[in-house]
């Protein structure tokens, strides 16, 4: 009973003893994009690069007995992946990934042993079940969890292969594979491979040079071409559409594109380590803005790798949005390197005056 | 080769200042010159381009932004910036553009990586977690006061590289080490090792190195 008692005492005295702060956004510390006099579209939130930025600090009295929590550092993140309150960031030095838990406010690694060991972790997607796909480039697989992170089973030939993005949508399972220069589809249901494409020559333009992200809408599959130096668009069945960008320094082109997503407006959404920036195109295919860019402070970026955007995962950010902005949808950067290893920002609107 | 030919080559080798920019020549065929590797990683024609983005490019469309009609530039800074003030150890300058490539996806997970799950640099750089300390630091100042606190270091300013001149003239930028302070990335000694001069019995190393 007494060890019943000091259990329940100790966990109590533990949880209460952290603090989490909460920097007031005012108009000063503000960080939007464009700058004024343009309409702000975009907010900087927030940074993950540290447990402490998810459990807080330890207490006056805490810190006194247990010593000053130097917390556990995500590393060199590459990509990302949320889902129901969960981030998922794949580490490659940590040869594992970071798992935060939003609401419980927890920070992890997770570094799986035997079948389902991580050597590289590029990417990963958590897909509706909760189950976990995590590109490895050193494995040369893609290795599948469970939604409790057991084991289930490789994708890809090691021999041959080597993954760098993993996207499910809809019944599919979508690879993009940087030594086969291709786009690998596999069923979701029996994990057999399905499609594969492009199948043509490297002068082809449909060629995909050095394919190291992907996003799959209802009907197009979107491919970074870091070798081309281009966004390729094709169908989902792999009939190849059109490319987005092309080599140089002028506003809408890329030097080092890498991550991409695609909004529920069709406008895309393109990393670039290069210029440091994200540079975000209309369905047209113009160049709308861009924003993040070289680090000197809060919101600007070193040597970024990733982007993910998300909806259903708001209310754990809206403490960072400005009062006059309504918060529409979220946008995860990742740093591989400086001191901001995970940039959060939101897109906004200024809120009706009534 | 003819006698002459020979004393020709030791006689340039050693003339200061020359012997690196000739060494520079063998880009071609190197690791970096991906079309001569006939390798499909890389679309343009031009290999120099992969890292040397000119300075304006003729097909880009005149436009500007559409929600950002108010911007002033229209090109972007690449690899720019110095941090908020000195971020010791972290990536900056030209080691910037070699960590673009290498970030495990196309190239090796250079500077911070590791190479079948052992870290590049063992001794005294174990720290992976701390994230700053598994490898050799890179984008620090290397000045005659940092090698005289150590008193670990060769000064600098007097000490010669081997490769012609002095540590500061010839290894480093702006008095800062970068990646290419060892590494000659168009391929300076030997196919696929890219370093600035033979680190035979840890030759490079000792060039700084004082042990």
């Amino acid at each position: 009973m007494y060890k019943l008692l000091s259990v329940i005492l100790l966990s109590l005295i533990l949880t209460s003893c952290y603090s989490r702060m909460v920097t007031r956004v005012t108009d000063e510390n503000l960080v939007i994009f464009p700058a004024p006099p343009d309409t702000a579209r975009i907010q900087f939130l927030t940074s993950i690069s540290n447990s402490i930025d998810i459990t807080g600090q330890r207490s006056g009295f805490m810190e006194y007995i247990l010593g000053k929590d130097e917390g556990m550092p995500i590393i060199k993140p590459y990509g990302l992946s949320i889902h129901k309150g969960k981030i998922y960031i794949s580490d490659t030095m940590l040869g594992g990934l970071v798992i935060i838990d939003l609401k419980k406010h927890t920070f992890s690694y997770f570094e799986p042993g035997g079948r389902g060991q991580l050597k590289k972790p590029i990417n990963c997607f958590v897909d509706d079940r909760g189950y976990l796909f995590v590109a490895d480039a050193e494995r040369k697989e893609v290795v599948v969890f469970d939604n409790n992170l057991k084991y289930v089973r490789s994708l890809g030939n090691a021999k041959t292969g080597k993954p760098t993005d993993v996207f499910v949508a809809g019944d599919k399972i979508w690879i993009c594979d940087i030594n086969a220069h291709k786009v690998l589809v596999y069923s979701r249901d029996n994990y057999e491979l399905v499609n594969s494409f492009p199948d043509v020559d490297p002068q082809h333009e449909n060629f995909l040079s050095s394919p190291t992200n992907l996003f799959v809408t209802g009907d197009k599959v979107y491919v970074s071409d870091f070798g081309s130096f281009k966004i390729k668009v094709y169908t989902t069945s792999g009939t190849y559409l059109r490319s987005i960008g092309s080599y140089g320094k002028a506003l809408g082109q890329f030097v080092r594109p890498k991550g991409i997503a695609v909004d529920r407006n069709d406008n895309l959404y393109v990393v670039d380590a290069g210029f440091e920036n994200v540079q975000i195109f209309n369905k047209d295919d113009k160049l709308l803005m861009f924003f993040g860019g070289n680090y000197e402070g809060r919101g600007n970026m070193w040597l970024p790798a990733k982007v993910i955007l998300d909806y259903d995962n708001l209310q754990y950010f809206q403490k960072y949005v400005h009062k006059d902005f309504k918060l529409k949808h979220l946008i995860f950067v990742t740093n591989q390197y400086g001191p901001d290893k995970l940039n959060v920002y939101g897109f906004i609107e200024l809120k009706s005056k009534k | 080769m003819p006698v002459y030919l020979t004393y020709f080559s030791v006689l340039v080798l050693l003339l200061p200042g020359l012997n690196r920019p000739l060494l520079a020549q063998n880009f071609k065929g190197s690791m970096h010159d991906f079309q001569a590797m006939g390798n499909k990683l890389f679309e343009s024609d031009k290999p120099c381009l992969v890292c040397h983005p000119p300075h304006r490019s003729s097909s880009a469309e005149e436009t500007l932004p559409i929600w950002s009609s108010k911007a002033v530039k229209d090109t972007f800074t690449v690899y720019g910036s110095a941090g908020p003030a000195e971020q010791p150890g972290l990536p900056l300058g030209s080691s910037k553009l070699c960590l673009s490539c290498h970030d495990g996806t196309l190239a090796l997970d250079s500077w911070g990586g590791r190479v079948n799950t052992v870290p590049f640099l063992n001794a005294g750089f174990e720290d992976r977690k701390n994230g700053l300390k598994n490898d050799h630091p890179i984008s620090v100042k290397y000045t005659s006061t940092n090698a005289m606190r150590t008193g670990e270091l060769n000064d600098p300013f007097i000490s010669n590289s081997g490769l012609g001149n002095t540590i500061e003239t010839d290894m480093l930028t702006n008095g800062t080490l970068q990646c290419s302070s060892c590494h000659d990335v168009h391929n300076g000694m030997g196919a696929g090792k890219l370093l600035v001069k033979t680190n035979k019995n840890s030759n490079l190393c000792l060039t700084c190195h004082k042990k």
